[in-house]
């Protein structure tokens, strides 16, 4: 080590690294430790009788089958609607476009009565499945549905800008080489669009086996039969999330394609895969969506209204708010200081923070709940403590913003991360040169420059807060007018089968699903824009 | 094989691309398009290969209109400005792509298209590289293997966007030698697209001119230069120093100066352009002198065997700039110093109408 003193040139690694390893040890790195601790009292026998238990082994094979033929499905059907949504013009495409992160946005619980909604004994396409024999709701089909409604935007969503990144000339050398339609996408597109369909399937995947929310509806959760893993895994909306911000100025790119004949397939196809694609689209995100509203006014606005205002269900939205609040600014700045300790500074150990600032996403939101009970519990770390001076955290608000917190953790760091790193430090040592303080420097640089995005981030970090099921569910206790979230007032009013008041409750977080997409297009538009007038300007 | 073009029109929204243009590509020559950026070419050299489709006019291969036919059928082959290599293929693959698309019936044997990929790639001096992939070539290896992968489908005519744009100026010399040597083993009708002047010289038999989707003038390199048809060309075709005025009995009446010229058929009082090349251009430092147009030498260049001498026009020609070429001993004789007021004396002028004035 150098004894001379080292001094840096942008302001503000400590502070930043600092909180940022502060925040993360407390929120994130010990309370998983607690639960590797905890693993670790039982002994290797006990624990291979856990995990190997018949039940256990029906839950791995229904998770992992399911979730693979799910991503199987999404690779195919998610491939052609980012095709058409690239290469085809048709009317509401946009509509399309945006709709497809509904996945992304609609709180699982809402997706999950949607669902049961559709394909329930009585339900809107399961009372003509039914006769045929097909029984969806309740069955391992059922599960395979859910997971492709939760899946499907990972393929889109990673397929799609490679789709509009394509060489148009590599399409028409292929033509001008003698090349068939065929060919051309079996030799030529295919392997370029390979690794990210493979990228996108395995999230799909991943994603698939770590859920939890959605899944609970429509299994039903009979044992040996739909008991879909609550032991998931991976959680990795993160890089698909970033990749749906990677911005792509000039707009729609259809009309470059549909123009040319080296690019353009012959019309019978062209519909095929509009009408396979669109189809799909209608069937697994749009029906859903519009069966929770019709569901929710089903018995007119009356009974809408009643549910609505139910003192229950008021207290279970000033909860969800309350959660919100707290967590969004939390992870907000949050996510500025990590971001800006990575991105502008060199420092050992710099990928093995990034990697475990993404660690909530890996971890299933199950077991992010169980972290807190097993610390805080009755049984857990503090338990005798806090119920000695009368403190609950478990079963109480606290616990309850805890787990929100976080599940939302790493989502305005993993905006912010990229985005930073990839417009280097020079402005902002440029600020230095010229004389600015710390603040002067990011509040009149930075800021600008990141603006976009950090509203992407919180987007993202309040449509979660506000729709997580899981984590929440396990330290919440379920204790209504006091302890319930939206998602969680959902599942009780559905459990006790007031189904219409379920359905308006559910479409409150619909509606902030859809309010979130809105916001969501309009950033990129305005981020989309914003570079495009760099470009310009630089050009 | 004769390439036709027969009243090809082209617009993308309200841009007009190509406007009436009909030309005669002859079999076995090496046509170089040129102009500058936007001025179509091309969209041309697109429309002939079948990338793209003219809203009006035909394109004849050999005769035959192929305005009908799909860019897979015309059997042209096309080497594109990036090359458009197919990045998970090997250079091998790349080559023999072509000849394994082709339907069962028509397609060679394994073995021949292996003895055809090495023939390709030892035309162009590469077979060396067959198992490396395009990411680990350099730009002009890319640019021939581009080359070989077109070549392998037996094209009928050649099309070249931009071949050498993409490359540093000293690979770019290398290849157009080789694409000249190339063409004049293969004489396979080929058209390539270029907005370097120097570059449509060296390398075609013949030079289209093209500006604003309109062909400006058709000949070969020595007719193009020597005697340019339009202002245009004139002032595209090498670096140009120009005069306005206005036609006066057997002279040109710049501001207050004249500069003589040949016998013309303007009439009298009329708008010109007149045009001297730099080394068409003398100095007089004789202060009583009337002739030509005053001057004031702003900078001397001379460290080659030619001197460039840069300098501002005063009277008449007030805020224009000049420039000549002479040789090195001249500059000397003349005593030429920074700052000095002169007359530039042109030994050959060609004068055009002024375009606007008489419309």
């Amino acid at each position: 080590m150098s004894t001379a003193k080292t001094f840096r040139v942008l302001p503000g690694f400590n502070l930043t690294l600092g909180y940022t390893l502060g925040y993360l040890s407390l929120l994130i790195l010990i309370p998983l430790t607690a639960v590797f601790l905890k693993t670790a009292e039982l002994s290797w026998g006990e624990f291979i009788d856990v995990v190997t238990a018949p039940q256990v082994v029906a839950t791995y094979q229904l998770s992992f089958g399911a979730s693979l033929l799910a991503a199987a499905i999404n690779a195919v059907f998610g491939l052609l609607l980012a095709w058409a949504l690239v290469r085809y013009s048709f009317p509401g495409k946009k509509i399309v476009d945006a709709l497809v992160d509904l996945p992304f946005a609609l709180p699982t619980a809402v997706a999950g009565i949607a669902l049961t909604a559709l394909y329930a004994k009585n339900g809107w396409l399961g009372q003509y499945l039914e006769p045929l024999g097909i029984k969806v709701a309740f069955t391992p089909l059922g599960v395979l549905v859910a997971l492709v409604f939760i899946g499907l935007p990972f393929v889109v969503r990673t397929v799609q800008p490679i789709l509009e990144d394509l060489d148009t000339e590599l399409e028409e050398a292929a033509a001008s080489l003698g090349a068939q339609r065929w060919q051309t996408f079996r030799h030529v597109i295919l392997p370029i669009l390979l690794p990210a369909l493979l990228t996108g399937f395995a999230l799909a995947f991943a994603r698939a086996v770590g859920e939890y929310g959605s899944v609970i509806f429509i299994a039903g959760n009979l044992p040996y039969v739909s008991a879909a893993g609550v032991d998931g895994q991976t959680h990795r909306e993160g890089p698909v999330m970033a990749g749906a911000t990677t911005l792509h100025p000039g707009g729609d790119h259809a009309a470059r394609f549909e123009s040319k004949a080296a690019t353009s397939e012959t019309p019978l196809v062209k519909w095929t895969i509009l009408a396979l694609a669109l189809g799909f689209f209608a069937i697994f995100l749009l029906l859903p969506l519009i069966a929770v509203f019709v569901e929710a006014l089903r018995k007119g606005w009356e009974t809408y209204a009643t549910a609505l205002v139910d003192p229950d269900a008021l207290s279970a939205i000033k909860l969800t708010l309350l959660a919100a609040a707290i967590s969004v600014p939390l992870n907000l700045v949050f996510g500025v200081a990590a971001a800006w300790a990575i991105a502008k500074f060199e420092f050992r150990g710099k990928q093995i923070l990034i990697t475990l600032i993404d660690l909530p996403f890996s971890v299933s939101p199950v077991i992010a709940g169980l972290v807190f009970v097993l610390i805080f519990g009755a049984q857990g770390w503090f338990g005798s403590w806090l119920s000695e001076h009368d403190i609950r955290i478990i079963f109480a608000v606290p616990g309850i913003v805890l787990a929100t917190v976080f599940v939302t953790f790493p989502f305005v760091a993993r905006e912010l991360i990229p985005l930073m790193q990839a417009q280097g430090r020079e402005e902002e040592e440029a600020a230095v040169v010229l004389g600015a303080k710390g603040w002067q420097v990011f509040w009149h640089v930075t800021l600008p420059n990141i603006k976009w995005g950090l509203m992407y981030g919180v987007i993202l970090t309040n449509a979660r807060a506000m729709g997580e099921f899981g984590a929440v569910s396990v330290v919440s206790g379920h204790i209504r007018g006091q302890t319930n979230t939206l998602p969680l007032h959902v599942e009780i009013l559905y459990n006790e089968y007031m189904f219409s008041a379920a359905f308006a409750v559910a479409s409150l977080l619909a509606l902030l699903a859809l309010v979130t997409l809105v916001i969501k297009n309009w950033v990129e538009h305005q981020a989309a824009r914003t570079y495009r007038e760099t470009q310009e300007s630089a050009s | 094989m004769s390439i036709q073009v027969r009243n090809i029109h082209k617009e993308f929204g309200s841009f007009t691309a190509l406007n009436d243009i009909s030309l005669d590509f002859p079999t076995g020559e090496l046509v170089a398009l040129l102009g500058p950026s936007g001025c179509g070419k091309t969209t041309l050299l697109r429309i002939i290969a079948g990338l793209e489709q003219a809203d009006a006019g035909q394109v004849l291969l050999d005769g035959e209109d192929a305005s009908g036919t799909h860019v897979r059928e015309r059997q042209v082959g096309f080497v594109f400005q990036h090359y458009a290599l197919f990045k998970h293929m090997t250079v091998f693959d790349n080559v023999a792509f072509g000849m394994r698309m082709k339907p069962r019936g028509q397609r060679p044997s394994e073995a021949n298209i292996r003895a055809k990929v090495h023939e390709l790639l030892n035309l162009v001096q590469l077979d060396w590289l067959a198992d490396r992939f395009p990411a680990q070539l350099s730009g002009g290896q890319r640019q021939r293997i581009a080359l070989a992968r077109a070549l392998a489908v037996e094209p009928r005519v050649l099309l070249l966007d931009e071949p050498f744009g993409a490359l540093d100026a000293k690979v770019r010399k290398e290849l157009r030698r080789w694409l000249r040597k190339l063409h004049d083993e293969l004489h396979i009708t080929s058209i390539f697209v270029t907005h370097d002047q120097e570059e449509a010289l060296e390398v075609a038999d013949r030079v289209v001119l093209m500006d604003h989707g309109k062909v400006e003038q058709v000949g070969t390199p020595e007719e193009v230069y020597r005697h340019p048809a339009t202002p245009f060309v004139y002032g595209f075709l090498g670096s140009v120093n120009l005069f306005h005025g206005r036609v006066d009995g057997d002279s040109v009446r710049v501001g207050d100066d004249t500069l003589p010229h040949e016998p013309h058929d303007f009439a009298p009082g009329a708008e010109v352009v007149a045009f001297a090349r730099p080394h068409e251009l003398d100095i007089d430092t004789d202060p009583a002198s009337t002739a030509g147009i005053a001057a004031r030498i702003n900078r001397v260049l001379a460290f080659g065997v030619t001197a460039r001498i840069e300098l501002d026009g005063s009277n008449g020609a007030t805020g224009q700039h000049f420039e000549v070429e002479i040789t090195r001993q001249r500059v000397l004789e003349l005593g030429l110093q920074e700052g000095q007021a002169v007359r530039l004396v042109p030994s050959r002028l060609k004068v055009f109408e002024r375009e606007g004035a008489s419309a």
